[in-house]
Order: C-alpha cells, then structure tokens, then sequence
C-alpha cells in the first residue's frame, strides 16, 4: 500500500500531523519505535503557558491533571516574582494519556499505525524521499509515501539522514532529569514554580509543576555540558540542601525518575525537502528559554499535515511546494524563536545578582511579556536607576525590542 | 567511549550531539559503532547522569 503521510514518531508533533492530514482525506501510517507510546515521559507536562494558546491545541480531557492559573519564579537568593490569574491558563497534563489519546484520535480517523517500529534508513528515488525503512519485531520493513515526516524528536534520525540536522551543538541543548514525587509540600496546587541561578540550574531551571495537592514533576534543565555537575548533580542538590527545595522534598517519595534532552537552540535552517517534512523537536520548534515544545509541535504539524495534502492533491511535492508549510509555521514563530534565542543568549551571560536584582522590579506579567516577545514599558528603567550592570542588561533588552 | 548501562535513562541526548552518529539509540538502550567514534567526548559532556566515560588514548 502506497500512503499519503508516512509519519516516523507518534509525539504530539507526528498525531496532529496524522489528524490534520487525515481531516483532509489523506492516507496515514504512523510509526513509533517505542511499543508503549507516551512512555517513558520525557516531559514537565506542563501545557498552554508558552506559546500556542490552549484554544489551539485542544488537549485531550482525559489527559489534564490540574489547572493551573500562573507561576512563581525565584532568583538565585530566592527573590520572587509571582504571576497568578483568576482562571487557568494551563494544565499539568499525564503525557502517558497526552500522547495516546492523540494516537487514539488518529486510528479513530483512520490511521494505520505500527509501534515498535525503529525507522533507521529512507528510501530515495530520484532524488525524492519515498519511503522509511524501519526494523520491527526483528523484521525489516520498508514503507513507501508521497511524502514522508520526520516528527522523531531531539534524536531525529529522519533529520539526520536526511541531511537538515545532522547533530545538535552541545550549546544547543538542555539536558534534564526529573523526579514525579508524592508528598511534596505544596504551597499553591494552581501555581508552577521555577528556580533560576548558575548554582541552581545553569542556563536553565528547576521546575516545580503540582500534579495534586501532593504530587509534582520536580525536575531540572540545564545547558549541556555547563556547570561542574550533571543535571541529576543539579536535581538532587536543590532537593537535598536549597532552603525551599529541601522544605517542598523533605516528605516527599519519588515514584519515577526520568531524563531527557530538549533542543533549544531554534529551529533548523530548513525543514523540507523533496517528499520530506520535519515536525516538532525534530524541526527544533521549541522555545529556547522554557523549552517548551509540546504546544508548537501541535500547532506545526496541523500545518504540516494540511500543506501536504495540499501539495499531494496538486501532484508536486517538491521541497518548493512543500515550503509553504515552512513559511505559514515561521510566520506564526519564527520571530519569537529568534528573539528568544537572543535573550536566552543574553540571559546566559548574566551574572547571579543582576537576576536578583531584576526580579526586584519586574512584575509576573512583565516576564510573561518578556517570553512572549512582547514589549514591556518604560517603568523598569526608573525602578533600576543607579544600578549599572541592571541598567546595561534593560539596554540589552532594549535593543532586542523587549522594552522600550 | 563507554556507557554505564546502570545510570543511563535513554534520553537520546547523547546520540543527538554525535558529530558521527556513533551512537544508535532503541527503545531500551543504546549501541555504539567503536568504528565511527573518534572518542571526541562530546557524548559524555552533555549525559544528565554521567554515564559516559571517554578514556583518550
Ligand atoms: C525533561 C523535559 C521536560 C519538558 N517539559 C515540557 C513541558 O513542561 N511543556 C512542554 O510543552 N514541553 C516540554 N518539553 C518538550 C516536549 O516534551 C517536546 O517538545 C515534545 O515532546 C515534542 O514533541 P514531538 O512530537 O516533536 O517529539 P516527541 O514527543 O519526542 O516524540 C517523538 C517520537 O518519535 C519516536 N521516535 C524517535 N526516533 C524514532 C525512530 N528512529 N523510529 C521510530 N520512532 C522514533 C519516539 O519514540 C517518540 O515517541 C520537555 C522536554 C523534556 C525532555
Ligand atoms: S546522554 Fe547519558 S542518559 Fe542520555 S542516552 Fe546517553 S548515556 Fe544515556
Ligand atoms: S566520543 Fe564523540 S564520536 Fe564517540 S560517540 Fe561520543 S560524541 Fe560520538
């Protein structure tokens, strides 16, 4: 059987490729290597904060935990900045159910689907991506397509082979390990937490994502290969000896541990090919300075699954007409990326206190405002007057239109 | 390079630095092609667990 969409990876990023394309009359086969899809979660689970709104995503009911309505985020001497709504904006979800729900929708519309699939070579002819090679059950079996996506995540071998991303710079990766613990001491069920500092997380953060009144994904992120420890170093400090890690752990049990690796180093320069697409992590549309990913890989590949049914219904597949997806997702973010990938470098370079220092006079919403690409007003210059090295990083962020 | 297979959690992170695609990574671990990696060490820097150790000769 010849498909439409032959999609390696059955992430957030490969189902709502499948659904969209499905949506619109395509055939669909989706392959996973994992026999279990949604595990292990290599997730903080949390949805709808960065990025894409939660309108957008329509995440599966069964999936949401708990609702969450803002953050707090604490400075390395633990200055905090608080954002907290009315409503919820979010939800920490169980990817577990996340990802199979999504998986579920797609065979529901009529995907074929086969786990345990490790796609590990494509089939060219002429020139033109048409098929993956995958080894299943310790069978080889190939898959042919019109057009083949690559929505294989950080790892993605489909970019590899292909030639859009051969490897990841270190620099342009976070690496992370995560305890979901029970008998955490929750102050607020409905409000993430963050944890910032070089002694804390470098170049990056611990994060704080309640499940229930007792339970939480405690996890951390830092940038690859920075700092003298590793990531799980990093973690079991901030349980074991930060004033308010030790307070949140000190009852608590931990019920799984996991690690994982998020590409925030922007997206890849190109992510088409003839009769080839990349989606999700795999495409690097994640947001450099949360890491987020789940949101965007949902929103593209909706994109992704539409222009290549577009394109399959004209007859050309080629990587020009295909770019169209290339151009409808970076018109939604590809300014964002990049502005964020400044500030992250910029945050990078940013010494311990003028953080504190910033916490001081940045209200929850400006950082909102800041992660989001939006412009925030004049009443920080004021607020920082007489403190140099603050005055210099707002003139930075001026100069990244963050403030005016 | 050598990978502790008691502290890895297969977070792929490894393989996605790989300059030479040295490292394979399955459902429940990893193989490495001795014949591709030049024990550069890149691999070991960004482990979350530190399971990597490179010996350079
Ligand atoms: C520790 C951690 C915490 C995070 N926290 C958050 C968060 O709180 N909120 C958020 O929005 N994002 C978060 N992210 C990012 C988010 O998890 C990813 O951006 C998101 O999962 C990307 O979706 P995807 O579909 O592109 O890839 P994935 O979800 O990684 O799916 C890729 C799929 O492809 C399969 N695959 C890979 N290679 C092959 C192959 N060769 N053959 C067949 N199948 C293959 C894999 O088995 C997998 O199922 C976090 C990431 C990490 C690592
Ligand atoms: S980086 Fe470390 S934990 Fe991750 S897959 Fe490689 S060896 Fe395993
Ligand atoms: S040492 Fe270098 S070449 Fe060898 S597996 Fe690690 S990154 Fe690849």
């Amino acid at each position: 059987m010849n498909y439409d969409l032959v999609i390696v990876g059955a992430g957030p990023g490969g189902t709502s490729t499948a659904i969209s394309a499905l949506k619109a009359g395509g055939k669909v086969m989706i392959l996973d290597r994992k026999t279990n899809v949604g595990v292990p979660v290599q997730c903080g689970e949390a949805i709808g904060k960065t990025g894409p709104s939660l309108a957008e995503i329509d995440v599966p009911k069964r999936a949401v935990m708990n609702p969450i309505r803002g953050f707090k985020i604490f400075s390395p001497n633990l200055t905090p900045v608080v954002y907290a709504k009315n409503e919820a904006e979010g939800f920490i979800v169980d990817r577990r159910v996340f990802d199979k729900e999504l998986l579920v929708r797609a065979c529901e519309l009529g995907a074929d689907v086969m786990v345990g699939a490790n796609v590990v070579d494509l089939v060219y002819e002429d020139g033109k991506v048409s098929g993956v090679v995958a080894r299943c059950f310790g069978e080889k079996v190939e898959v042919r397509g019109e057009v083949i996506v690559g929505a294989d995540g950080v790892n993605s071998t489909v970019a590899r082979i292909s030639g859009l991303r051969k490897f990841i710079k270190p620099r342009d990766l976070d690496t992370s390990a995560q305890f979901e613990m029970v008998g955490v001491n929750i102050e607020e069920v409905d409000l993430m937490e963050f944890y910032l500092g070089s002694k804390v997380a470098p170049r990056g953060y611990v994060w704080v994502f309640p499940k229930s009144e007792n339970r939480a994904n405690v996890g951390i992120g830092i940038g690859a290969g920075m700092g003298e420890k590793t990531a799980y170093g990093y973690l079991m400090d901030f349980i074991k000896n930060n004033p308010r890690g030790k307070e949140l752990c000190k009852d608590a049990k931990p019920i799984e541990f996991r690690v994982g690796a998020i590409p925030l180093g922007g997206p890849n320069p190109k992510n088409v090919a003839d009769g080839l697409m990349l989606v999700g992590d795999a495409a690097g549309q994640v947001h450099p300075i949360t890491g987020g990913g789940v949101g965007y890989a949902i929103v593209c590949g909706s994109i992704a699954g539409k222009v290549a049914m577009e394109c399959i219904e004209k007859g050309d597949v080629s990587e020009k007409a295909l770019s169209k997806y290339e151009s409808l997702w970076r018109e939604k973010y590809g300014h964002e990326f990049s502005q964020m990938l400044a500030l992250r470098n910029l945050l990078e370079e940013t010494d311990d206190e003028v953080l504190d220092d910033l916490a001081k006079i940045l209200t929850g919403e400006n950082v909102v405002d800041l992660t989001a690409g939006k412009k925030i007003g004049v009443v920080l210059r004021a607020a920082a007057k007489g403190n140099v090295k603050l005055l210099r990083l707002l003139n930075e962020l001026r100069k990244l239109q963050l403030i005016q | 390079m050598k990978i502790n297979e008691e502290l890895c959690g297969v977070c792929s992170g490894c393989a996605s630095v790989c300059p030479r695609g040295a490292i394979s990574v399955f459902e429940r671990g990893l193989t490495v092609d001795l014949n591709l990696c030049n024990n550069c060490g890149v691999c070991a820097s960004v482990c979350p667990m530190g399971a990597i150790t490179v010996e350079k000769e």
